[in-house]
This record gives C-alpha cells, sequence and structure tokens, in this order.
C-alpha cells in the first residue's frame, strides 16, 4: 500500500513517534485510572438515558398518542431524529472504507473514533422505527420470515421495509467491519494490560491474536473485502432512507433529488458529527499528535464539498418547484420559507448552506474554535433540515381543510434526550476500554510519516502542523 | 409408495427397551427431567425449584386476565337469530324533530337508526342518529327518587297515589311537557288531570315557536304550524331562520330542499335559496345568495320586504316604512322581484320567535299566495311545536303565588333551559308537591321531591301525528334496560288504572283511530300491520275547526302594527341551537359532542361568534376569552366564552349556542357554559315571547385565551381545484360548466389507463358520487357512521390535539368576501382509489385493495406506521394514538372518555357486533360500510344473483336527509352510479391528477346565481 509520497504533503503525525510511543499514547487512558471527567461525563450520559428510556416505556405503555404528532403530520421527531442519527452514523463508514479504498491515509487517525460513531448512531437511529410503530409488540411483522399466516410476506413495494433491510445490513457490515479492525488493538491491549481479568476478557475479545504473518494477511484480505462491501452501503442506506419520502406523492417528498441529497447531506452531517466529537476528544486524551489539524482541515474540506451539495440541492427543489408549475409543490416551498414554520427553513438554510462556505478560508478551515461551532451549527442544520422536510411538507399538503401544525411532547423531546444518553455512553465505555486510535494502523503509516517528518526537516522548513 | 415397517414380533407388545443398568434408553422427558424425579431431593434444589414455582405462579398472577361475560340464552328468543339482524320500524320524537325509522337490533339490542323506507317524515337528522345512545346512558336511574334518596317503586307509587287521591276532585295540578304529538298520550293526560279540580296541561317547548303559531292563530283561527313544501317552491326567503339546522325540523327541511335542489338533465331546475340573516347559519352557507343583515335588524328586513312587495303587487294594505339602511332596501327589494315572478312556488321563513315579524311574514307569504297554493300548507299542518310561552309565564306566576298543588314535569328540564330558571326555583318552593318524570336526575329533577324513571322513546308505544294526517305507531325496541316506565304507564298507574299501556294504546287506535281508516280488515289485523309498518295515512283525526287559507292581509299587518317594533340595541347575541347537539338533551351523547360544529368546527364547547371585522375593531382572535355581559331585570349577567372569528358576520352582532354547561348528567355534558339565562321573555300584544335574540349585550375582551378543539383550521381553497362549482345559467349553457378539465373525455380515458401495471378488472366495483350541489354539511352522516362502525371517541382535549377519529368529514370552504363569504361543504372520507398511494407504503401489507375495488384495513396486521396516513393526499386515515376503545391487550393503559360508548357495560351495547373495535395502535378509515356490502354479498349469494343496485346502502347514504350521496357497483353498466359516472358531465374526482383514481367521485356543486360564474 506504499505510493508514490509528496514531500509536499503534510505530516500526518505531528512529532517523532516510536511504534512503542504509538502503543503507549494511545492505550494510556484504557491502562490507567479515568479522571473524574470521565466520571461525570458518564453519570450525565447515562442519567440522559435513564430520562429516555422513562419516556421510552411511557410510549410502549400508553401508545404513541403520548407523542405530538396527529392525524395530519404522522411522522414527528422520532422520523426525523432516525434520518438524523442515520445521516450522522454516516461517516464512519465513509471514511472507513470509501477512504480505505482511495488510500487516503489521514483516514487511519480518525476511522476507529468515526466507525464506532456510526455504529451507536445507527443503534440510537434503529430505536426510533421500532419506537415509532403504534404496536411495539408486533413489531416483527416487519421481518420477512417464514411464518403460520398464510405464510403472509411483508410488501416488498414498501420504502419502509427496504428500510429495515438496508439498515440491519448497514449495522452488520459496519459493526463487523469496527470489530475485525479492533481485534489487533485488542490484543495489543491484552498484551500490556497488568490485570489477569481485563487480560482475559481482552483475550477473549481479541480471539487469540498473535500478530502471525498469516494473520495480518487475511486480516488485511477481510478488511480490504468489508470495505469493498460497505462502499456500496454507504450510498444505499440513505438513499433507501430517502426513498420513504420520494416514493410518496406528498409534495416536498415527491422528488427524484433526495437520495443523492440526501447521503450528501448524511455525509455532511456524519463528518460534522465526528469533527464535534474528535475537537473533544482529541483534547481530553492528548491525542494532538495523532489528530492534527490537517485532519481537521481535511474534514473541513469534506464539509465543504458536502455542504455546497445540499446547498446546490435546496436551491434546485426550489428552482424545480417553480419550474414544475405544479401548484401543491409551490405551496409547499412557500410555505417552508414564510409559512408558520419559516424558522425552521431559515435555520436549515443558515446553518447548512451558509457556515460551511466559511471554509472556502483556509484560516477558518484550520482554526479549531471555529471549525467547533461550525460543526454544531451543522448538525443543528441537519436537524432543521429533516425537521423541514418530515413535518412542513405534511403539515400543509393536498387539502387545506386537513391542515394542523405539529408540535413535539415532552416525550418526544426525551426519547430525543434519550438517544443522546445511549450514544454517549456507549461513547464513553468505548473510550474507556478500547483504543480510541487504530493503533495497528498508525503504525502501518508511521514509518513513511517519521521519514516525511525528517525529510522536512531537513529542508529546515518547519513542519506545516502546529501543535495547539 | 414408501415402504411398510412392522412394528410388532409375533404378536408381542412393544415396550419401552431397558439397557442394562435399567433405565429406559429414550426417557420420557429428556434425561435432565428424569433426573429430576429419579434423584432424591437435596434441600438445595428443593428450594430452587420452590422459587421457581413461586416466581412463576406470581409472574403470571400480576396481569389481570380481563372477564368477559357471555350469557347465552336458554331459550332462543323468536324473531332473534344469533347473528342475523331484526329491523323494526318505529317512530321517534324528542319534543323538537320527528322521524319516523327502521331500528336496527341485534341480539335484542337497537344498535342503529335507519330511515323508514317507505314513510313519511323519514329523514334523519345527526341528533336523531345519534340519539339511541341515549337508550344506554348509564346516567338514566334506574329506581324512583325521593328527597335525594332512592326508594322503592312500590313506595314511591304508593306514596305519589296517596297524594293524588288527597287531591282529587280539589287540587289544582298542573303537567308540564314538551309538546305533545301523540294524541294518546294526549288523552291519557287529559284523563288524568280531569280528576282535579283545577287542572292543566303546559306544553314547554325549550325551542319555541309560539310566535309563528300565534300568528296564524289570528290569521288563520288556528294554532297550528304550517307544513311548508319547500320541495314544491322555486323560491324560498329564509330570514334569521336556520331552517337546515335547528328551526322546527331539520331533517325533514333537509329532505326537501334536497328534492327541490337536486338537478338533471330531465330536471334542469332547482330552488332558489335567498337567506338574510346576521348570525352565520348553516342554512345561511348553502344560501344561493346571502344577504348579511346588520345586527338586530331581521325584522326590519321582512318589513322592508313586505312593503316592496305589496308595493309591487299593489296589494291595498297598510306600509311598515322600517329604519333600514339603503343597502338592505334595495336587497328587499331586489328579493321582492323574485318573489313577485315567482307567486305561488315562494316562500318567506321568518325564524325568530317574535309576533310582529312573524305577522308580516305571514303576510308575505299570503300576498306570495303561499297558503292557496299549499306551499304553506294548512291542510296536513305541524304539530310538532304546540308550547306557548305565555302558559308558562302563568304557571311561574300561579306557583309564585302558592296555588298550585301538585306540578309534575315530563321530559323537560326548565331549571336548566328556561330562561329564567332562578325565578322558577324559586316559585317551585311554593308548590305542594312536585314530581318529575324523566329519564336522568337532571338539573330540574333533582329540584323535585320524587323523580320516576321515564323510560325513552324507544323503550315505549306512543302513537305519534306529526302532522294532521299522518298517524304512526312507535313500539318500543327495546324493553327499558335501566328498568325505567313510561310516562302514560305511570300516569294510569297514579290514576289507579293498569299501568300496560301497550293495551291503552290498543284501544284507543281500536276506538278513535281504527273506525276512520276504512282499511277493511279486522281491527287485529289492521293493528298489526299498522305497528308492523308503524305508519298509517289518515283522515284528519280529532279535527275541530278547518284553518282558513284565505287571510286578510290588511288586517294581518294592521295586527303586527300594534307590536312595538324590534328596536336593535346592539350588541345583539343570537343564540341558537347546535346542528348536532340540539338543545341540550343529547349533551352527554358522546358521539354528537364529538361532531364539529358544520360551521366553525369547533367540537364540544359553545364560543361566542364574532365577525371579522368586528372581531379587528375589538382586538380579538379566535381562541380569546370574552366577557359577554348583559342586563338582565334587576342584575346583569356574565359569561365568560371563547371567541371564533366567523366569517360572515355583521359587527355588533355576535352569536352563541345554547345546549352546553350542563350539570351532573354525565362528564361528556359537563362542558362550555349554559347561555340560556341570556335569553328574554318579550311582550308582544298581550303575551310574552322567549327571544334567542337579545340586544344590549356587551362584548369585552377578558385577557385570557382559552384553547379549543377545532377540526377544520384553514377555510381558504388555496386556488386549488378542490371544490368546483358553477351556476345553473352557466351549466344549463353548457353540461361541462365548472368541470371543463374533464370535457376531453377521450384524453382523460387514456390518463387514467396510463400505467406501469397490468390494467385490472373489475367484475364488481363499489363506487361512491357524492353531489356537492345537495350536501348542506349537517354532518348527519358523521353520526350514522360513528354508530354504525364504532368510531371511538376520543375527547375534546385528544380532538384539540388534532387526533379525531371520525372516518368522514365534512370539509367547509369558504370563497369571496369574508365578510359575507359563500360557502361550500364537501364531504371527504376514503377515496378507495384503485391505485392507493396508502397500500404500496405499507410495509406489513396492512391495507390493500379488494377485488371489488374497495381498499381495506387488515387491523390485526397493522402495525401503526402511521406511511399510509401520511401518504394519503385526503387525510382519511385516522389512528388509535391511544387505547380509546378498551381492545387492547394492556390494562391499566385505556384512554376511554369517560361517559363515552366504549366506557361503561351498558354504553357499550350500542356498538355494532359486526364492525371490529380497534385496539391502541392501529389505522382505521371508512371501509365503504364492509360488513354490510358482505352481508349483501352473502344473501345474494344465496340466492345465486348479482346484487342488486341499491340493496347496499353505506350508513352515510342512509343518513344522508338530502339524497346527496350515491353508492353502488359501477361495474353494473345498469346501476345509478355506473350511469353518473360514465353520462354526468358534472362528475370529477379530487385530485384526480395524481392517478389515484378514487372510487369516490363528486358532482359539480351548481349554484342557483343569476350570474354566470
Amino acid at each position: 500500500m506504499h505510493g508514490y509520497e509528496s514531500p509536499i504533503r503534510p505530516v500526518l503525525i505531528a512529532r517523532e513517534k516510536t511504534y512503542k510511543d504509538v502503543t503507549r499514547d494511545i492505550i494510556r487512558p484504557i491502562l490507567g485510572k479515568p479522571s473524574w471527567l470521565w466520571y461525570l461525563g458518564l453519570t450525565i450520559s447515562s442519567l440522559a438515558l435513564l430520562w429516555g428510556l422513562y419516556a421510552i416505556g411511557r410510549t410502549i405503555f400508553f401508545g404513541v398518542g403520548e407523542w405530538g404528532i396527529n392525524r395530519t403530520v404522522g411522522w414527528g421527531w422520532a422520523i426525523i431524529n432516525f434520518v438524523w442519527w442515520i445521516g450522522i452514523g454516516h461517516a464512519g463508514t465513509l471514511i472507513s472504507a470509501i477512504l480505505l479504498l482511495f488510500r487516503q491515509k489521514w483516514r487511519t487517525a480518525v476511522n476507529r473514533s468515526a466507525e464506532a460513531m456510526t455504529i451507536f448512531a445507527v443503534m440510537c437511529a434503529g430505536l426510533f422505527p421500532a419506537l415509532h410503530v403504534g404496536r411495539h409488540l408486533v413489531v416483527f411483522f416487519i421481518f420477512p420470515y417464514p411464518n403460520s399466516r398464510g405464510p403472509l410476506w411483508v410488501n416488498f413495494n414498501s420504502p419502509l421495509f427496504w428500510d429495515v433491510t438496508a439498515i440491519s445490513t448497514y449495522f452488520l457490515v459496519s459493526l463487523l467491519f469496527w470489530y475485525i479492525g479492533l481485534i489487533p488493538d485488542l490484543a495489543i491491549i491484552r498484551d500490556y494490560t497488568s490485570s489477569p481479568l481485563k487480560r482475559k476478557i481482552y483475550g477473549l475479545l481479541s480471539f487469540g491474536w498473535l500478530g502471525s504473518l498469516k494473520q495480518w494477511q487475511r486480516w488485511e484480505t477481510i478488511s480490504l473485502h468489508l470495505a469493498g462491501l460497505a462502499t456500496p452501503l454507504v450510498l444505499s442506506v440513505h438513499s433507501i432512507v430517502s426513498f420513504d419520502f420520494a416514493t410518496s406523492v406528498i409534495p416536498g417528498w415527491h422528488t427524484t433529488i433526495f437520495p443523492p441529497y440526501f447521503v450528501a447531506g448524511a455525509v455532511f452531517s456524519g463528518f460534522a458529527m465526528v469533527l464535534t466529537l474528535l475537537i473533544i476528544a482529541r483534547k481530553a486524551m492528548q491525542l494532538e499528535d495523532y489528530i492534527t489539524i490537517t485532519h481537521i482541515e481535511y474534514m473541513n474540506k469534506v464539509l465543504l464539498a458536502t455542504g455546497s451539495i445540499v446547498g446546490t440541492a435546496y436551491l434546485t427543489e426550489l428552482f424545480i418547484a417553480w419550474y414544475s408549475g405544479n401548484i401543491y409543490e409551490q405551496y409547499v416551498f412557500m410555505n417552508r420559507a414564510f409559512g408558520p414554520y419559516w424558522w425552521a427553513y431559515w435555520t436549515m438554510m443558515f446553518c447548512n448552506v451558509v457556515i460551511p462556505q466559511t471554509f472556502w478560508i483556509r484560516k477558518l478551515r484550520r482554526n479549531i474554535v471555529w471549525t467547533f461551532i461550525a460543526s454544531l451549527f451543522v448538525n443543528l442544520g441537519m436537524w432543521f433540515e429533516r425537521f423541514v422536510i418530515v413535518v412542513t411538507s405534511l403539515h400543509r399538503d393536498f387539502l387545506p381543510s386537513a391542515w394542523s401544525m405539529y408540535f413535539a411532547s415532552w416525550v418526544e423531546v426525551s426519547i430525543y434526550i434519550g438517544t443522546f444518553g445511549l450514544f454517549f455512553t456507549l461513547f464513553f465505555l468505548f473510550i474507556r476500554f478500547f483504543p480510541v486510535i487504530a493503533i495497528s494502523e498508525i503504525k502501518h503509516i508511521l514509518k513513511g510519516e517519521m521519514t516525511l517528518l525528517r525529510k522536512k526537516r531537513e529542508m529546515k522548513s518547519e513542519p506545516e502542523t502546529v501543535v495547539e | 409408495m414408501s415402504k411398510k415397517y412392522w412394528k410388532k414380533v409375533n404378536g408381542e407388545q412393544e415396550r419401552p427397551t431397558r439397557s442394562d443398568q435399567g433405565r429406559p434408553i429414550h426417557p420420557e422427558f429428556g434425561e435432565w427431567l428424569e433426573g429430576i424425579f429419579k434423584k432424591p431431593l437435596s434441600r438445595r434444589s428443593f428450594l430452587k425449584w420452590s422459587g421457581l414455582t413461586a416466581a412463576a405462579s406470581a409472574l403470571s398472577s400480576c396481569w389481570e386476565v380481563p372477564v368477559r361475560k357471555a350469557i347465552p340464552y336458554f331459550v332462543q328468543p323468536e324473531e332473534s337469530i344469533p347473528g342475523v339482524a331484526t329491523y323494526y320500524a318505529t317512530a321517534y320524537f324528542d319534543g323538537e324533530e320527528f322521524a319516523s325509522l327502521l331500528v336496527k337490533t341485534r341480539e335484542g339490542r337497537p344498535i342503529k337508526i335507519e330511515p323508514h323506507p317507505n314513510a313519511p317524515y323519514n329523514a334523519t337528522s345527526a341528533r336523531i342518529q345519534g340519539s339511541l345512545f341515549n337508550v344506554y346512558d348509564a346516567y338514566r336511574i334506574s329506581k324512583p327518587w325521593k328527597g335525594g334518596q332512592e326508594i322503592d317503586w312500590e313506595k314511591a307509587d304508593a306514596e305519589i297515589t296517596r297524594i293524588i287521591n288527597a287531591l282529587k276532585g280539589r287540587g289544582t295540578v298542573r303537567i308540564v311537557t314538551p309538546t305533545v304529538i301523540s294524541p294518546a298520550t294526549q288523552q291519557v293526560i287529559d284523563q288524568f288531570l280531569a280528576q282535579f279540580a283545577d287542572g292543566k296541561h303546559i306544553q314547554y317547548d325549550v325551542v319555541s315557536a309560539a310566535a309563528l303559531l300565534d300568528a296564524h292563530q289570528i290569521a288563520t283561527g288556528k294554532r297550528v304550524l304550517p307544513n311548508y313544501r319547500i320541495d314544491r317552491a322555486k323560491v324560498v326567503v329564509g330570514v334569521e331562520c336556520d331552517f337546515l339546522g335547528g328551526w322546527l325540523s331539520p331533517a325533514e327541511m333537509a329532505k326537501r330542499y334536497g328534492q327541490a335542489r337536486k338537478v338533471s338533465k330531465q330536471k334542469p331546475e332547482m330552488l332558489r335559496h335567498i337567506q338574510a340573516e346576521a348570525r352565520y347559519s348553516l342554512t345561511g352557507s348553502n344560501a344561493d345568495w346571502r344577504i348579511r343583515l346588520d345586527a338586530g335588524t331581521h325584522q326590519a328586513f321582512v318589513e322592508a320586504l313586505y312593503d316592496a312587495l305589496a308595493t309591487k303587487l299593489g296589494v291595498e294594505a297598510p306600509r311598515l316604512n322600517p329604519q333600514v339602511s339603503q343597502a338592505i332596501k334595495e336587497a328587499a327589494a331586489q328579493v321582492a322581484d323574485e318573489l313577485a315572478a315567482q307567486r305561488g312556488k315562494a316562500l318567506v321563513l321568518y325564524g325568530p320567535n317574535d309576533l310582529r315579524g312573524q305577522l308580516v311574514t305571514l303576510a308575505i307569504n299570503a300576498m306570495l299566495g303561499a297558503y292557496e297554493a299549499g306551499l304553506a300548507d294548512l291542510q296536513d299542518y305541524w304539530r310538532i311545536r304546540q308550547g306557548d310561552d305565555q302558559a308558562f309565564v302563568d304557571l311561574i306566576n300561579e306557583m309564585k303565588a302558592g296555588k298550585v298543588d301538585l306540578v309534575l314535569f315530563w321530559d323537560v328540564n326548565p331549571l336548566y333551559d328556561y330562561p329564567y330558571a332562578g325565578t322558577l326555583r324559586q316559585a317551585l318552593q311554593k308548590v305542594k308537591y312536585t314530581i318529575a318524570l324523566a329519564e336522568r336526575r337532571d338539573e330540574t329533577a333533582r329540584e323535585c321531591q320524587f323523580v320516576i324513571p321515564t323510560a325513552n322513546p324507544y323503550e315505549s308505544w306512543r302513537d305519534y301525528q306529526p302532522s294532521a294526517k299522518t298517524y304512526f305507531i312507535a313500539q318500543p325496541v327495546i324493553r327499558s334496560i335501566f328498568g325505567a316506565r313510561q310516562f302514560e304507564s305511570s300516569l294510569l298507574k297514579w290514576m289507579g288504572q293498569s299501568d300496560d299501556y301497550h293495551a291503552y294504546l290498543k284501544q284507543y287506535w281500536q276506538e278513535q283511530v281504527y273506525p276512520a281508516l276504512n282499511t277493511g280488515k279486522d281491527a287485529e289485523a289492521a293493528w298489526q300491520a299498522a305497528v308492523h309498518d308503524a305508519y298509517v295515512a289518515l283522515p284528519p283525526v280529532n279535527e275541530t275547526a278547518e284553518a282558513t287559507t284565505r287571510i286578510d292581509i290588511a288586517q294581518v299587518v294592521q295586527q303586527a302594527t300594534q307590536i312595538p317594533a324590534y328596536v336593535p340595541k346592539p350588541d345583539v347575541v343570537y343564540l341558537y341551537e347546535p346542528v348536532a347537539l340540539g338543545s341540550g338533551r343529547y349533551s352527554n351523547n358522546a358521539w354528537l359532542q364529538e361532531i364539529p360544529d358544520p360551521i366553525t368546527k369547533v367540537v364540544g364547547d359553545n364560543v361566542v361568534l364574532v365577525g371579522p371585522a368586528y372581531a379587528r375593531q375589538l382586538g380579538l382572535k379566535t381562541e380569546d376569552v370574552v366577557r359577554v355581559k348583559v342586563m338582565k331585570g334587576t342584575g346583569s349577567q356574565e359569561f365568560h366564552l371563547p371567541v371564533v372569528v366567523q366569517p360572515g358576520m355583521p359587527p355588533h352582532a355576535v352569536a352563541i349556542a345554547v345546549g352546553y354547561g350542563r350539570q351532573g348528567i354525565g362528564k361528556v355534558a359537563e362542558t362550555g357554559v349554559n347561555v340560556y339565562p341570556l335569553a328574554e321573555l318579550v311582550q308582544q300584544g298581550n303575551k310574552y315571547y322567549t327571544q334567542w335574540e337579545v340586544g344590549k349585550v356587551q362584548i369585552e375582551p377578558a385577557g385570557q385565551t382559552y384553547p379549543l378543539a377545532i377540526t377544520q383550521g384553514h377555510f381558504r381553497l388555496e386556488g386549488r381545484p378542490i371544490v368546483k362549482e358553477t351556476t345553473l345559467e352557466a351549466w344549463k349553457e353548457d353540461p361541462w360548466a365548472g368541470n371543463e378539465e374533464r370535457k376531453d373525455r377521450e384524453k382523460i380515458e387514456k390518463l387514467r389507463k396510463t400505467t406501469f401495471y397490468p390494467e385490472r378488472e373489475f367484475v364488481q366495483h363499489w363506487d361512491m358520487v357524492i353531489d356537492l350541489t345537495l350536501c348542506i354539511g349537517c354532518g348527519a352522516c358523521i353520526a350514522a357512521c360513528d354508530v354504525e362502525n364504532n368510531v371511538a371517541v376520543v375527547g375534546k382535549e385528544e380532538v384539540r390535539r388534532v387526533h379525531e377519529m371520525h372516518w368522514l368529514r365534512i370539509d367547509l370552504y369558504y370563497s369571496g368576501d369574508e365578510e359575507n363569504p359563500e360557502a361550500v361543504h364537501q364531504p371527504m372520507l376514503c377515496q378507495h382509489c384503485d391505485h392507493a398511494p396508502c397500500e404500496n407504503v405499507c410495509p406489513v401489507a396492512a391495507t390493500n385493495n379488494s377485488q371489488d375495488g374497495i381498499n381495506q384495513m387488515a387491523y390485526n396486521r397493522c402495525i401503526g406506521t402511521r406511511y399510509c396516513a401520511n401518504n394519503c393526499p385526503y387525510k382519511v386515515r385516522r389512528f388509535n394514538w391511544y387505547d380509546y376503545t378498551g381492545a387492547d391487550s394492556f390494562p391499566g393503559n385505556e384512554r376511554i372518555v369517560p361517559d363515552g360508548p366504549f366506557d361503561k357495560d351498558t354504553h357499550r351495547l350500542i356498538l355494532n357486533p359486526d364492525v371490529v373495535v380497534r385496539s391502541r395502535g392501529v389505522m382505521e378509515k371508512c371501509s365503504f360500510c364492509i360488513q354490510r356490502i358482505q352481508e349483501a354479498k352473502l344473501r345474494a349469494k344465496a340466492e345465486g344473483r348479482r346484487i342488486r343496485d341499491g340493496e347496499v346502502k353505506t350508513a352515510c347514504q342512509q343518513a344522508c336527509p338530502t339524497g346527496a350521496i350515491r353508492f353502488g357497483d359501477g361495474a353494473d353498466p345498469q346501476s345509478e352510479v355506473a350511469q353518473i359516472i360514465q353520462g354526468d358531465e358534472r362528475l370529477y374526482y379530487v385530485l384526480e391528477e395524481l392517478h389515484t383514481l378514487p372510487s369516490v367521485g363528486y358532482l359539480v356543486k351548481i349554484r342557483n346565481t343569476a350570474q354566470k360564474a
């Protein structure tokens, strides 16, 4: 996998490191005692999770009537959050799979946490379709399995069924990909830990990894295969999620532009979430040497690109609405911008279209504070994008007599908070028990990077990367 | 061929083979289980197993398994086949509205009201459709009460008989009832009162027509209501008269209105309807021309109309010269022109209980020849209102003076609905004995010494004579389920006679009615036939003097001028009867409470309707609370009510519905504010009249808001071709008028057939056509659908959260000036699309299309993703957000509306056993009354024939008083709907461009306006 290295390319590891340094730096938080901040974080997030579980309990016991959805707006925060979380979950696989195939070495520093994020986000997302149904006890009807009811099969025409298939496949492949990547690193922890219990557990988790040549060879092969498998999934999952809307007849939903627009939006929001998390994690876990400004800049470039695609899609929608001559379509877009939910539309426009355009400026691209703020804006904006799509299309569709408003109930908000609880609880556990950066992959590029670093020093040019 | 293995060798018995250790090789229960029984039980495993057993039994007993009682018949009753409905012809009168009915009963319990197929007065309104639920109301009393305590029947009868015996021949006794249209009941009352020295029967009408009656007394010599034959009219003018929504007999009037307005190529004519009103009424919303009157000018308007018409026709009679604006004067002149042009075919209806106005209106109708032409028919006159407001005033005065020994109230509730209830309450204190014969311990019954449980009309034998020439025998459709006794039986019992009213009625019939019939049948057979049919046509019985149709107009007007004119003193409040709920009788009827008001679409509250301009002036918007202050007598009354901004209402006029704010008769009824105290008694001539148009009211913002449950929030069409309309003129010129998009039939057919999918062939295809010209928006269909299909009641709070469950709604769209808009009512229900957007998105195929074109729901397959509802362009799918019905398997999470139809065991008796009660979390919607289709299919199949056209009627179609809904097999070219679909140029489909191929078509609304659309 070593090709020609341009000497102008920025270095991906900021300081001189040995293989041992890499191991030590990365597994330090796992072997040591966690700080009080970690405990605080875990407590807050698990409390949020418990609160969400209470809201979920109410939903299951009393029914989805606990939510603010109604006759006209049948989907609300649940579906918004579902699409949002699925979008968040896009960056991981994109980074691991597509960037692996494109041989983007900078991915090595971020792929592990991005993949973990993907899995946790998909778990959060997966909760919503299961919860938003009316009859939770028979939700298994949605799986096509041989049964004694005829057998009665699912409706293969329904995008919701495609959804179930796409997301469960995506989750499975992402999980496999992530876990297989973890195996060599888990073996390192096993070898470094002094606790016999931990050694036993990590030994089990690493499936007895020895680091033999044959094992590495097979490991490389399966990684590449899974990358190949995951690549179409990155594109398909959100395309299929978009079919939920695109195949309907509702103006504002019934749009052929949705699949690419949704995929771009998903990558956009996924990278924003990766940035939000990594900017905190690199600081908290002192991994600035591995997750460098260069990494952040690269990701900001992705934000800029996908943000521009999303912005173009918004404008295309407006143009098509006007051009189509369809009065219902036209009304939906007028209503989005100037109707009762104008604030959602303009929040979306500001966060998703205006904010990423700042990344044309190199200074801002490499400014950690601004990147952090921008990433939060993008997360917010992408939530509002889904709100705009789901709610403003439904609340005023064809027959004016049926129009209504939708406001989330506290139960819906609590479940959303609960998924944050779930996400961060899992994330805190992850950073405590698993290496946040793929040790083996960093070691893989270490030699080349160190050569580059030395070469640059020899050229008496300061490395471009400045550690904050 | 499989080989045959032999089982036994040499006839030896097969037995389990044992190994050397003596253990069976194939243990019966598996080794581990065998081991348990084999091994000596250690203390440890004993504890383990007993712990498991305890835990398991504890767990299994945690969930209470609901006990559902089902008691079989010991002896199967005659006529009743389990699972097969029995229909009984009967009739119903609730003191306001009369209807001849067919009552569907299942296993002995009445579950549905249907119009009588071939008797007059068979139109149903929402109230009548829902009235059956009152039978099962758990707030009905089952035992007599005395002084706030339940007592035994024997004791109550004994005590009352003692009182009556004591008063016999000397006492002063009064019976207060609603209008009695039953001749036999009247005879019982008369016999009862004859026992006393001074006995009097007072008919107390909540919605009084005393002025209309008295006007006819003055003009025709007979105190009767003319039978208004608007079906024979060419022009009808309603002046502040909601004849389709509440006035006299709205369902019957709606039926006649429908007959007169139905247009076809054979009859390209329709009734022209002009409405002059201040309150925006249901009737006004249907008018071809609505004249918006200024606050309180209804009387002035009829006077202006009278003047204009008298001048036009050259009638020699005094002129009235009322004070009206120039605009109104011009409008009156124009109306007069139209009326004069249709002399003998025109009718003016005047709503308020105002003698002067009624006299003037009577004079107008006389000038128009309405009496001579029989449009205001005095031969077959109406008997449905006979009350006299003055009589009740006299009664109060008598009571106050302590002159009355005994008052019996039957089926009236004046302490709730009399404008001066406080005075009445004081007067009642001075009466020695008070008895209420009531179904519930209502506001009046609670203040009476005795309350006698009285049967509902559906539990009673009764005869009815709603008009002079019609006679009905109503049989009970259920034995009184609360053990109540019918009113007549109570009176008979207390008179010391047999309380068998059935025998009494039969005897009355044989003596009084049968001889006049000349049927040729013997008395018994004729009686049986009469009971079976419920109806016999009569020459007028008990007729004394004929009313004259020769009316001396000058004299009538002279009489009118004796009465001081009504001077509007703004603000004027218009009280009105809510269309679905009536005057308060149905307040605890959850189904009726949940039907949105046809105009405001408000559920479960009475509101103050304020016009848009006036609302702006007062700084009010919908949901703001106002203080309504009225000076009355010595003090002032204040009410706090929320506002709804109602287009079409003039400044300084507000309208409030009566019938709300009831107490102590059920939780459903306890909503809104009782505004009867706003009404006032006005002296006209030498009599008092209860008037609902009250001046000198102050409206001021109270600075609060109140969340209202409104089912439709947007009344503008936004330029969408969802309702189509045209004018009669334009339609006569071009039958495609208003529907030009469908003119190119070939193109339409081609477009309809353009699809990726194989074309479907239908042997049978259920179609519905709704004529927007005929739909008046009254909501009878909604009530019928609710009862037929066990539609859940969700309560006001849930309706506010847009969670209502109605399968059928009526959309209202306004057009034109918001100060006086035109309106269209459009019933909207599942369109049963052949290419239904809901079907392909359901992940579990719970909704699908049947072979006969019905979009059907499999409730037990539905998992409730609501994707179908989102994707429904018509938004007609309804979701069970909570367990509204108790059908769910979770105990403890029910959200059943207290006192609603799903609340109590007795209430649930009304549910239709042929329709599944939907559980929480499933989607539901209109099924085209699939249970009725299925029943007809089975019948047709058994008889080896095709289903006949008209054999299946949906509940909404049946209930529609105007006949706006038609339903049938569109694949049968002879059927009515197929003819319309093939041939009627007015047919269109809503959102046809989506290629959903709906099965519900609409016919373009035709307005009878002179101008072209």
